[in-house]
């Protein structure tokens, strides 16, 4: 009895002499538990969608063993969320996604940090910006458009003030030399596509991924603001801004971003677990089908890439005086 | 003739094993969450789709749209019971259904709000069936001015919701409508009032408010009443047949306002980016408006459970059909089931209807299905629930405090609106004790950003130029008839002074 007693006190030793041992070493695997992945819209927003497609690759493909769980802080355009994960300094088990709004936000409402303070993990990819009408529109090439636009000022709509979708509708007033156009600012990319088809605006620069289920029963693209054409069946017809005389590229990044003074592997994990995502046959047919142009970059080159881009916001947002 | 073809076909779907399977699994999920203060529908339904890719998408869209069912029918049983709001479209059930729970009639109230939730979703379900594609595309006309116009209609009728000085229903109203005004200004991109708090930039969220106003206020004001008088327990809880008789009865005896909230609730639902919620409030308002007694509203009136229930179910449902048969989302929920079908792998808009057949008709045969079970299920379910009021007062209320304070914090996953909850508890029983009525206010903090928004939005559309209400057809009829609606208590009152004024001089 005795015997067997001692017997069961060392075999519970081992496990907790294991744990002493090979603590740091457990401790080092990532993931050992569920990892939180922010968004800075409410559920069923523009990032949201995109986050919970994310993590829908994740259930089927299991490319991380814990559960990826979406936590939605909408409000200030991004402020809030990034606020967030800035505050979970070390947490490697924390991560955001980001639109152009993590680069504007900062500068445009003068918020105590920028993206300078995250720890970069991924860009997946570019968003195109194509110009919408409505089907029936008269505005049947940019050329109309754009001539229609220097007689009288056309009224567009776009997702908030002085975000992305106005910097563009900006851009081709300035480019153009068109009258200002009358901008209507909605709450998201939905409403927008909505408006559009409800011909209550004239105009929009939805994604793809918003309009494209539209196109060609209710809406028609004019252009798409970015340096090649897009790569999708059906729309190799449309121009690039280059083509129509608006000299002018903008995309939307679709990056990933972590709190600052994670450990060295749950950044690795991370990223190890984006990269993967990022070859996954689902994501890519899903980037084909709504002209995401899939990039990767992580790390230095990432962190340059957001540099770069915050130059050219910079001067958009001084050319139009919303900065000083 | 197709269209028998096609939802036969559909019931053929819903009726598979797995999709009755995965319904009632879905429709227990909705219900824990409805009950669930904070933890709305659209969280719900968000947090299970990554699951469904485990499912053909039929099955997955049926079990998403359970989820809301039980969310809708859900949210009034906390409403009800603790005049905590469960979901935002349940905040209108608090204003009759609680003073009815008071009066010991609980078992009544919930039993009345689930059939009429019922009734809220076969008609709906029937519209569904009879007109999906002209509905929508009519409901595409709606812009700015006309959404606008329609919030005014919403307002106007809460003219006369406050009980006692007009003076202070004002007060109340312009206190909801500054909290709206708080955080990043859509059209202009900078913050008000924030005082340049970051965590402010997201603005007063009306959940975090209204469970603190009504759920956390209404303790107080119950704590203080035990503490004064020796309360014995007036609270008759025995409920089982009869109750479901009398609420069988009562949406019986208002069976035409029942179908006519169903039919405006559907409506408002069909409209881009509104919901359950501003529905359930014009159901409210708009019984109220037209009923013999509007007296007898806010002090338990039966009435004013059912109509902004069955409002808020139909326009629940409604807010699926733009989704769809042109792949817009009629509300936050809808989004995400929108966010769904990128995931299964189809593409939301116009050809959806033609190009997946079994999908959509599978989903449309559900709604009959899922509102019934959840009928069932509910009603099974009343004894036990109304049973919770027989719990000791001392053990309850800690509970409902902790779950007031859950809900509000994982509705944004913030601190904020924690600190909200608490402090608008104080000033909710410090406006009840001032005699200022809570639901204008109520009211006003959950239209108020939508209603500035569209209001802003068709002025810049109109140049500045207000005439832009009244130039576009649909708007036009709105605002004339909310104007009168707003005039029409003033009328009133003229005309009881004429009245009085003539009596004293004869």
């Amino acid at each position: 009895m005795k015997v067997l007693r001692t017997r069961l006190f060392i075999l519970l030793l081992v496990p907790i002499a294991c744990v002493f041992l090979f603590g740091q070493v457990a401790e080092a695997a990532w993931p050992t538990r569920p990892v939180e992945f922010t968004i800075s819209a409410g559920a069923g927003g523009g990032a949201d969608k995109y986050a919970r497609f994310l993590i829908g690759l994740n259930v089927k493909g299991k490319y991380i063993s814990e559960a990826i769980i979406p936590v939605n802080k909408p409000g200030g355009a991004g402020a809030v969320a990034m606020q967030a994960v800035l505050g979970q300094k070390g947490n490697g088990y924390q991560m955001l996604i980001t639109l152009n709004s993590f680069i504007t936000t900062p500068l445009f409402q003068n918020l105590p940090f920028t993206f300078r303070d995250f720890t970069p993990i991924a860009l997946l990819a570019l968003d195109n910006f194509p110009l919408w009408v409505y089907k029936d529109s008269p505005y049947k090439t940019a050329a109309d458009f754009i001539a229609a636009a220097k007689e009288k000022s056309i009224q567009v709509g776009g997702t908030g003030s002085k975000q992305e979708d106005e910097i563009v509708f900006r851009a081709i007033e300035k480019i153009a030399g068109t009258k200002p156009f009358k901008y209507v600012p909605f709450k998201g990319g939905g409403d927008v596509a909505k408006a559009l088809v409800g011909k209550h605006i004239e105009a929009s620069v939805n994604q793809v991924s918003e309009a494209g289920g539209f196109f060609p029963e209710f809406v028609r693209p004019l252009c798409v603001f970015q340096d090649e054409r897009l790569a999708i069946p059906g729309y190799e017809d449309v121009p690039t801004g280059k083509e129509v005389g608006l000299d002018f590229s903008y995309e939307m990044m679709r990056a990933i971003f972590a709190p600052p003074g994670i450990s060295k592997e749950a950044q690795d994990g991370l990223v190890g677990l984006f990269q993967k995502i990022s070859e996954d046959a689902d994501w890519k047919a899903f980037a084909e089908k709504t002209g995401l142009k899939r990039t990767f970059l992580t790390g230095d080159a990432l962190m340059k890439f957001a540099e770069d881009y915050e130059k050219k916001h910079i001067d958009i947002m001084k050319s139009q005086g919303w900065i000083k | 003739m197709e269209t028998i073809g096609h939802l036969m076909m559909g019931f053929g779907v819903a009726f598979q094993p797995l999709s009755l399977l995965m319904m009632v699994l879905g429709l227990l999920l909705g219900l824990a969450v409805g009950v669930l203060p904070g933890l709305g529908g659209t969280a719900g339904v968000a947090l299970l789709l990554p699951l469904t890719v485990l499912v053909p998408p039929e099955v997955a869209i049926i079990f998403l749209a359970a989820i809301y069912w039980g969310a809708l029918y859900g949210g009034v049983i906390t409403s009800v019971l603790f005049a905590i709001p469960g979901e935002p479209w349940s905040v209108a059930l608090i204003f009759d259904g609680y003073p009815m729970a008071k009066q010991g009639k609980s078992g009544l109230a919930l039993s009345a709000a689930f059939i009429a939730s019922f009734v809220g979703i076969v008609v709906a379900a029937l519209i569904f069936v009879a007109a999906a594609m002209p509905l929508a595309l009519f409901a595409l006309k709606f812009g700015p001015p006309e959404m606008f116009a329609i919030m005014l209609l919403a307002f106007s009728t809460f003219v006369g919701l406050g009980t006692g000085q007009p003076s202070k229903t004002l007060v109340s109203t312009a206190f909801g409508l500054l909290l709206t005004a708080v955080g990043l200004d859509l059209v202009t991109g900078q913050p008000r009032l924030t005082f340049g708090q970051i965590s402010w930039l997201s603005g007063y969220h009306f959940v975090p408010i209204t469970i603190g106003m009504f759920g956390i206020g209404e303790i107080m004001i119950d704590g203080e009443d035990r503490f004064n008088t020796e309360i014995k327990e007036v609270i008759h809880a025995k409920v089982g047949i009869k109750d479901m008789k009398e609420g069988l009865k009562a949406i019986w005896a208002f069976f035409p306002q029942t179908v006519l909230a169903s039919l405006m609730g559907f409506f408002v639902g069909v409209l881009p980016g509104t919901g359950a919620t501003p529905a359930s409030f014009l159901g409210y308002g708009l019984a109220k408006q037209y009923s013999k007694h509007p007296e007898r509203y806010g002090h338990g009136a039966i009435e004013g459970v059912i109509a902004p229930q069955a409002a808020a179910n139909s326009a629940g449902t409604g807010s699926l059909l733009p989704m769809v048969s042109l792949g817009i989302p009629g509300s936050p929920t809808a989004a995400v089931l929108l966010a769904g079908l990128y995931m299964w792998g189809l593409w939301p808009g116009p050809r959806l209807f033609t190009e997946q057949p079994v999908f959509v008709w599978g989903l449309i045969a559900s709604l009959f299905l899922s509102g019934t079970v959840c009928l069932i299920i509910c009603m099974v379910g009343v004894p036990a629930l109304a049973a919770i009021m027989r719990v000791p007062w001392g053990m309850l209320t800690p509970t409902i405090i902790i779950a007031c304070f859950i809900g509000s914090f994982v509705m944004r996953n913030i601190m904020f609106d924690v600190w909200c909850t608490l402090i608008f508890g104080w000033i909710g029983y410090v406006m009840k004790k001032l005699k200022y009525p809570l639901a204008p206010l109520a009211v006003a903090l959950v239209l108020g950003d939508m209603t500035e928004r569209f209001f802003r939005q068709s002025l810049i559309m109109g140049d500045g130029n207000p005439m832009v209400f009244f130039d576009r057809p649909i708007s036009k009829w709105f605002m004339i008839v909310a104007i009168l609606l707003f005039a029409f208590p003033v009328f009133q009152l003229v005309k009881a002074k004429v009245k009085a004024g003539k009596a004293q001089a004869a």
